[in-house]
């Protein structure tokens, strides 16, 4: 079953770039699958539109049997609600701890006090942090900060987690830590993960559908992926 | 319940908001209680001009006096005239000359000494007429309009204190408005910048919320309250110095009495009080509609 599907989407921006043309996507529930492309191919601009930042000037764009590319600005954070995404500036608060950064976007959407903390704790030890709730985002690695943004991504149990360039700060070993996190929240929550990305090393390891831009069009799809040169 | 714990962390915020941007909070909490002040100013006086104007309305008349030896022709017409006029009561007083002069000799003692040598009083006393005016701010054009009657001789009214006051502080109160409209200006424009301040300085949160999927109203929730409490916070002052100030200078007068018995203010309960009200309303109001209005300027969903 598809939880994504993208049919002529075509993004203009209002200084008249056109960063993504005509394009037809389908992703299917419970998968993973990595955005490759250059510097300036459309990679966040996709991104952005999965998530409603910014709004298609053409076609259809369907979440979970919804029609994103219509959704009124006033409602998009019922779509939010259903998402989880991550930066890769981590975008943590550096005044709150680790378990109320993550706390934090619960409570924000009015969640029950005695649900935020069971969901909190156990969103923190699903990435490896339980023993870092009190920590303050300053006194951990880059690493384990884009851990804490995962955690706080995936706390409401989303359908899809979206992530830009989430290891773009961080050395090899803990990118491959952060893929890892990834990959074990799409495997055992059966989260549909989308990544972009232009870590070759990571895209090679994984192997998993890799989807290449250039110039704002797919110009590969690779079921088990390799990011190889002609895919730039 | 949920509702309620959001307010309750929302007024908590706006409190440290308020103390976090300190000096410009200061700025347009003491902007928006010089505005009350003036708001407070002018009701009490609006309020008591209002009620004496009433009092007054009913105690003071106009005399007019006729020519000596007007006809009876002359007074018919002249009864008619002022039947007609606009701002004339219907339940005025007619006086001939008989009448007045036992009137004068029973009050006076001059006319008393000299009334008993008069035998013709049409050759001394005049017609006169005690008339009441609808409106007091009008006496003046209703005055002036009786004396251009050619049967009219002159036309007396009040001493002209009562009148001068009523007119000073309608004046008064006109310039209040209009300096309350301009200070409800700058101070909507201070809150403005205040609650500008808060969002800018919490930008970094608002977007999370944003990406997490908090509300529209979530979002917003907080800086609107931040107005109602700069609003709640500048009404404190005026307050105090209404019910104090009213009461004390009330209570500094023979029963409520200025100047003449004319003239009598309202008794300071429950008048402060309704007054004291107000200044919360329009202070809390001012408040939200800067704040409502930097939302909707600077958080654009
Ligand atoms: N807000 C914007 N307004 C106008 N043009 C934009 C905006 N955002 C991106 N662009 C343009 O759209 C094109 C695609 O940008 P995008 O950010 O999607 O690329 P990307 O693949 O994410 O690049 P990178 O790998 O550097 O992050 C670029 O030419 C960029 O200059
Ligand atoms: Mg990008």
């Amino acid at each position: 079953m598809e939880l994504i599907s993208l049919k002529g989407v075509s993004k203009k921006y209002k200084n008249g770039v056109n960063a993504i043309y005509d394009l037809d996507l389908k992703i299917k529930k419970g998968e993973f699958v990595f955005i490759i492309g250059g510097s300036g191919s459309g990679k966040s601009t996709l991104i952005k539109m999965l998530y409603r930042e910014e709004k298609p000037t053409k076609g259809e764009l369907i979440i979970g049997g919804k029609n994103v590319a219509k959704l009124r600005n006033s409602k998009v954070y019922k779509l939010r609600r259903k998402l989880g995404i991550v930066f890769q500036d981590y975008r943590l608060l550096p005044k709150l701890t680790v378990y109320e950064n993550v706390a934090f976007a619960l409570e924000v959407i009015g969640e029950k006090a005695s649900d935020i903390r069971i969901k909190t704790l156990k969103s923190l030890e699903l990435v490896g942090l339980k023993g870092k709730t009190r920590n303050y985002p300053d006194e951990l690695s880059g690493g384990e900060q884009q851990r804490v943004a995962i955690a706080r991504a995936i706390v409401n149990n989303p359908k899809l987690l979206i992530c830009d360039e989430p290891t773009g700060n961080l050395d090899p070993l803990m990118s491959e830590e952060i893929v890892n996190v990834l990959d074990d929240i799409n495997k055992t929550m059966g989260t549909t993960v989308i990544m972009a990305t232009h870590d070759r090393d990571i895209v090679n390891k994984f192997k998993k559908r890799v989807i290449a831009i250039k110039d704002g069009r797919i110009v590969k799809d690779y079921a088990e992926g390799k990011y190889d040169n002609e895919a730039i | 319940m949920k509702l309620f714990r959001m307010f309750k962390c929302g007024v908590r915020d706006a409190f440290k908001s308020v103390y976090r941007n300190f000096s410009l909070s200061i700025a347009s909490i003491s902007c928006i209680s010089i505005t009350l002040l003036v708001v407070a100013v002018a009701l009490v006086l609006s309020f008591n001009v209002k009620n004496f104007s009433k009092e007054i309305e009913s105690d003071v008349a106009m005399v007019v006096f006729l020519n000596l030896g007007v006809t009876n022709e002359e007074i018919t017409e002249f009864e008619s005239t002022i039947s007609n006029m606009e701002n004339i009561l219907p339940n005025w007083e007619a006086q001939t000359p008989t009448e007045r002069k036992e009137m004068l000799l029973a009050e006076d003692d001059f006319w008393n000494s000299v009334g008993s040598l008069i035998d013709n009083e049409e050759e001394i006393f005049h017609y006169t007429y005690k008339i009441k005016v609808k409106d007091i701010n009008l006496i003046n054009e209703t005055a002036t309009e009786l004396e251009n009657l050619p049967v009219v001789q002159v036309v007396n009214y009040g001493e002209g204190i009562v009148e001068q006051m009523v007119s000073v502080f309608d004046l008064v109160n006109k310039i209040a408005f209009l300096v309350v409209i301009i200070l409800v200006i700058v101070t909507v424009f201070l809150i403005v910048n205040t609650i500008k301040l808060t969002i800018f300085s919490r930008r970094r949160e608002i977007s999370i919320m944003r990406v997490v999927g908090a509300s529209n109203w979530t979002i917003k929730n907080p800086f609107i309250i931040e107005g109602f409490v700069i609003g709640l916070l500048g009404s404190i002052v005026p307050i105090i110095l209404t019910v104090y100030g009213y009461t004390s200078f009330y209570n500094s007068l023979d029963d409520g009495h200025l100047f003449s018995s004319l003239i009598e203010l309202l008794p300071p309960q429950p008048f402060v009080f309704f007054v004291s009200l107000a200044i919360v309303v329009i202070g809390v109001v001012v408040g939200m509609f800067g704040s409502g209005r930097a939302v909707r300027k600077y958080l654009k969903v």
